[in-house]
């Protein structure tokens, strides 16, 4: 079969589906055809770039093991004047919490507390409600305390292929000191506005 | 001072963000925080903050009482013979303070991802779809759950005793199973969580899942009638 064609049936595939489409069951759809020299990766990369220029309204992401279609970052303003979307905003205080539960996890509420040194019942319940973290199991420790975990939902919210392509804590580490000393810097030019290269052209 | 307004400092999320924003502010090495004039900055701010008549946290007073205790234990002159040994007391808060600063940072990354229905969104959003499905709401409480409970104890006395390997089933387990698949179905009959072969086993752990869901209100139960059947909804 011709590859066009290939990037046609799977384009479909994916539209179809409501919740991010795993890999797997895109091949199971196209088991039945020879594909010859031809890898789903190739053809799942073809589509990706297809989507992927600023006049395409839509992008195709890989969240949770699986693929889907976005709506295009940048565009999110004219999407929310549609008025059928609730935006989903999420307090510092509960992202911090979420952060410590993807990187700590299985994490128990009290791992969670003495980080952030402060009582996190409400911002658990909240990130529970949300399912973005789940209990996960218990610890084996006096009283058995629950450890939580992130979900799937929360692999999709973030954008995020699985866990592992969260950024790891060195490079973070590395990253807030840049913004750090970023800040410094812009601190000591106050009447630097612009700083250069951040036109409007230069989206990605 | 009986007046009823507060002032919430939303700079601050704890007590740690406090110190971490002092020690920036007076650009302190965090690795050698003089601890005598962090304490002093410290109490001041929140003295400052208790003439604001902002609600302290009592994690707050915490901190404050390690800061003095690591300035006490700091003035003892150290037996210790070999100065190396001797642990900085000071360890123990710079270490927290690192890690609160890097988990402070990986959220900040975190929050710059596009986020999912903020930044972008995928197709076909629509609100609860069968909200219209579930059985109108007369509470039920954990009572009634315990007499449920009871009818399926009573029902599972005519087993016989045999002993085999029990597959055991976690509570924790069950838990996921029973969110799951009110995840999918929004309501569930409180009888329909059960196996079809279930075992006084399964119920004990079917009632401590639920009993800790309850708990952590993650779950709603309602019985429309008496010795109706008991419905378990997902806490909106």
């Amino acid at each position: 079969m011709e590859k066009d064609r290939l990037i046609a049936i799977i384009e479909a595939l994916i539209f179809a589906s409501d919740r991010p489409l795993k890999t797997k069951y895109i091949e199971q759809v196209l088991s039945i055809v020879d594909l010859g020299d031809i890898t789903i990766d190739g053809l799942m990369e073809a589509l990706r770039t297809r989507y992927g220029t600023d006049s395409a309204g839509i992008e195709l992401v890989e969240v949770a093991e699986g693929w889907q279609f976005r709506t295009r970052p940048q565009l999110s303003d004219w999407v929310k004047r549609l008025n059928i979307v609730k935006p989903a905003k999420l307090s510092m205080p509960a992202v911090e919490t979420l952060s410590i539960v993807a990187y700590r996890q299985p994490v128990t509420h009290a791992e969670i507390d003495y980080v952030r040194g402060v009582d996190s019942g409400g911002v658990i319940k909240t990130l529970l409600d949300r399912r973005l973290i789940k209990i996960v199991g218990k610890k084996e420790l006096p009283g058995r305390p629950l450890v939580y975990g992130t979900t799937q939902e929360f692999l999709e919210v973030f954008g995020l292929k699985d866990i592992s392509a969260l950024p790891s804590l060195q490079d973070i580490k590395q990253i807030g000191s840049a913004e750090e000393e970023l800040e410094r810097d812009q601190a000591e030019l106050p009447l630097a506005a612009n700083k250069p290269g951040e036109g409007p052209d230069d989206e990605e | 001072m009986e007046e009823n307004y507060r002032v919430k400092l939303e700079i601050f999320e704890g007590p740690l963000d406090l110190l971490l924003f002092l020690i920036k502010r007076n650009e302190l090495d965090i690795y050698d925080i003089p601890i005598s004039f962090i304490t002093e900055q410290y109490l001041v701010y929140l003295g400052m903050m208790q003439v604001l008549n902002v609600e302290l946290a009592s994690e707050f007073l915490v901190i404050a009482a390690t800061l003095l205790e690591i300035k006490a234990r700091m003035l003892i002159p150290t037996l210790v013979e070999k100065e190396d040994e001797a642990e900085d007391p000071r360890l123990e808060l710079t270490n927290r303070l690192l890690e609160y600063q890097r988990f402070k940072n990986a959220a900040i990354q975190l929050n710059s991802r596009d986020m999912l229905y903020r930044d972008t969104f995928t197709r076909g959003i629509h609100e609860d779809v069968d909200a219209d499905a579930a059985p109108p709401n007369i509470d039920a409480d954990v009572y009634d759950l315990l007499v449920a409970f009871k009818s399926l104890m009573d029902r599972a006395r005519g087993e016989k005793i045999a002993y085999m390997a029990v597959e055991r089933i976690s509570v924790a387990q069950r838990i996921n199973d029973i969110m799951e698949r009110i995840g999918i179905a929004k309501s569930v009959a409180f009888d329909t969580l059960l196996p079809r072969d279930y075992t006084r086993m399964d119920i004990v752990i079917t009632i401590l899942a639920i009993l800790e869901l309850l708990r952590l209100r993650m779950l709603r139960c309602d019985q429309r009638e008496p010795f109706g059947p008991i419905w378990l909804y997902m806490q909106e």
